[in-house]
């Protein structure tokens, strides 16, 4: 059973886990027809990517805070996509 | 000048009460039970918004006081019970964990963030229940807030109306900004003919968002992260078939000299340059935050910066940020309008825009009238 998942990161991972359940991610849409390739190509590693103290959240899914988060006290910086 | 502010002040409110209220008598600080109620500014966002964190002490700073709306705690970490009375609703909700208390008549502002899913206390509803939970979610909370009179940053029905980017080029262009020439097609044929009327120098952009719908569902059903507006070229040509499931949006490659991100914050005009042809990462789209290219401080021309003001506030918006690409000609050209974008990453990049500043400002002030 062949799982193919793709990730902006660039990350790239084919499986042949029996056990997997099968994920129809044959691209149709134009839009993720281009995703795919450029997540193919060396420079979709960069993508998205944070910049050290520079908050992007914004059109994508919000970025899951620290355990006990606190503003100026715990570490975070939110990251996604902005808009 | 860097921060335009306006010549007479605050006098462009931008209320919209949802229904025909007589504000005659209606005042931000209220008489409740003999004392002096001050009235809070509600921020509807989710529990991560690192943006409503930093404002929301802002708001206290200024003398004001928050009540935070996190829709993905909500109903579940809330209690209210709210009464209609003829001439409104009256009650309170109460975030139970902390016992913060907002009476709903002490709400001067409102500040749609962002939104999120409905939380509830039972994590396993069923599919049917669920959509049943959120629908019936939307019509409490939506129309409720609909009949709030207050100062609103800004009022739903605004913030829909200003969200389409294709009217968006239309009001732009007719408010005198150069557009860029733009296509919607499902036809091949019509993106081929389009991208060789241009040089063969198009983009395609989604028109919803660049995640793809990638937070729409579970992570383990997630395909794409998203897609950067992207330069077409010959190596695109057989994915072009593809775009006969939906029509697609592609707009000519304007060359640009820099790109500039306007911020309009009530009257206030915030504006970023963004040196996005200094690094080929950003060239197309400059949110490739890996290439550390500079932002800086930027002085608008002046029908520009009130145009970009006019524009926000034709949609009677108390806020918008907009991207402007400047030509080698030094032409501006109009892109889009987000009417909740992001101003975080603009101000950590260039601190002198105290865009958080003037936000919670704002916000403040609304509650005063």
């Amino acid at each position: 059973m062949l799982i193919r998942m793709t990730l902006a990161s660039g990350w790239d991972k084919t499986s042949n886990n029996e056990g997997a359940i099968a994920m129809n991610t044959e691209k149709k849409l134009f839009a993720f027809k281009l995703a795919d390739q450029q997540a193919k190509s060396a420079d979709q590693n960069r993508m998205w990517k944070a910049r050290d103290g520079v908050a992007m959240a914004g059109c994508s899914f919000p970025t899951p805070v620290p355990p006990g988060y606190q503003l100026g006290v715990t570490p975070f910086q939110d990251t996604s996509i902005p808009c | 000048m860097l921060i335009s502010k306006p010549r007479r002040g605050r006098d462009v409110p931008v209320r919209l009460p949802a229904v025909p209220f007589n504000t005659d008598d209606f005042h931000r600080s209220i008489i409740d039970r003999g004392s002096v109620v001050t009235c809070r500014v509600l921020i509807v966002t989710n529990r991560t918004d690192l943006h409503a964190d930093i404002v929301a002490g802002k708001i206290v700073a200024h003398g004001g006081s928050t009540f935070r709306l996190n829709l993905d705690d909500f109903p579940r970490d809330y209690s209210l019970a709210l009464d209609f009375t003829g001439d409104g609703w009256v009650g309170e909700i109460v975030h139970v964990p902390t016992d913060d208390r907002l009476q709903l008549s002490t709400i001067g502002s409102v500040w749609m963030r962002k939104p999120a899913d409905y939380a509830f206390p039972s994590e396993d509803l069923a599919l049917q229940e669920k959509q049943f939970a959120c629908a019936e979610m939307d019509q409490f909370l939506i129309g409720l807030l609909h009949c709030l009179d207050c100062y609103w940053m800004s009022h739903p029905i605004a913030i829909r109306r200003a969200n389409w980017k294709s009217e968006q080029l239309l009001r732009a262009a007719r408010m005198g900004f150069r557009v860029p020439s733009s296509l919607i097609a499902n036809r091949r044929e019509a993106v081929d003919a389009f991208r060789a009327a241009r040089g063969n120098d198009i983009v395609f952009k989604a028109l919803s968002s660049p995640s793809l719908a990638a937070e729409k569902v579970a992570p383990e059903d997630r395909i794409a992260h998203g897609l950067p507006t992207t330069h077409i070229t010959n190596g695109h040509g057989e994915l072009l078939d593809a775009v006969r499931e939906f029509p697609c949006f592609f707009q000519e490659y304007i060359p640009k000299r820099h790109e500039v991100r306007v911020t309009v914050i009530g009257n206030q005009v915030f504006a970023a340059r963004i040196h996005s042809q200094d690094d080929p990462h950003t060239a197309v789209d400059f949110r490739d935050f890996s290439a550390e290219i500079k932002y800086e401080a930027e002085r608008l021309p002046q029908d520009i910066e009130a145009r970009c003001r006019e524009f926000v506030q034709s949609y009677r918006l108390n806020y918008g940020a907009i991207d402007l690409i400047v030509t080698p000609d030094d032409e501006y050209v109009f892109l889009e309008n987000n009417p909740a974008g992001q101003f975080l990453f603009v101000e950590q990049l260039v601190p002198e825009l105290a865009m958080c500043d003037a936000l919670a400002r704002e916000l403040v002030q609304g509650t005063r009238g």
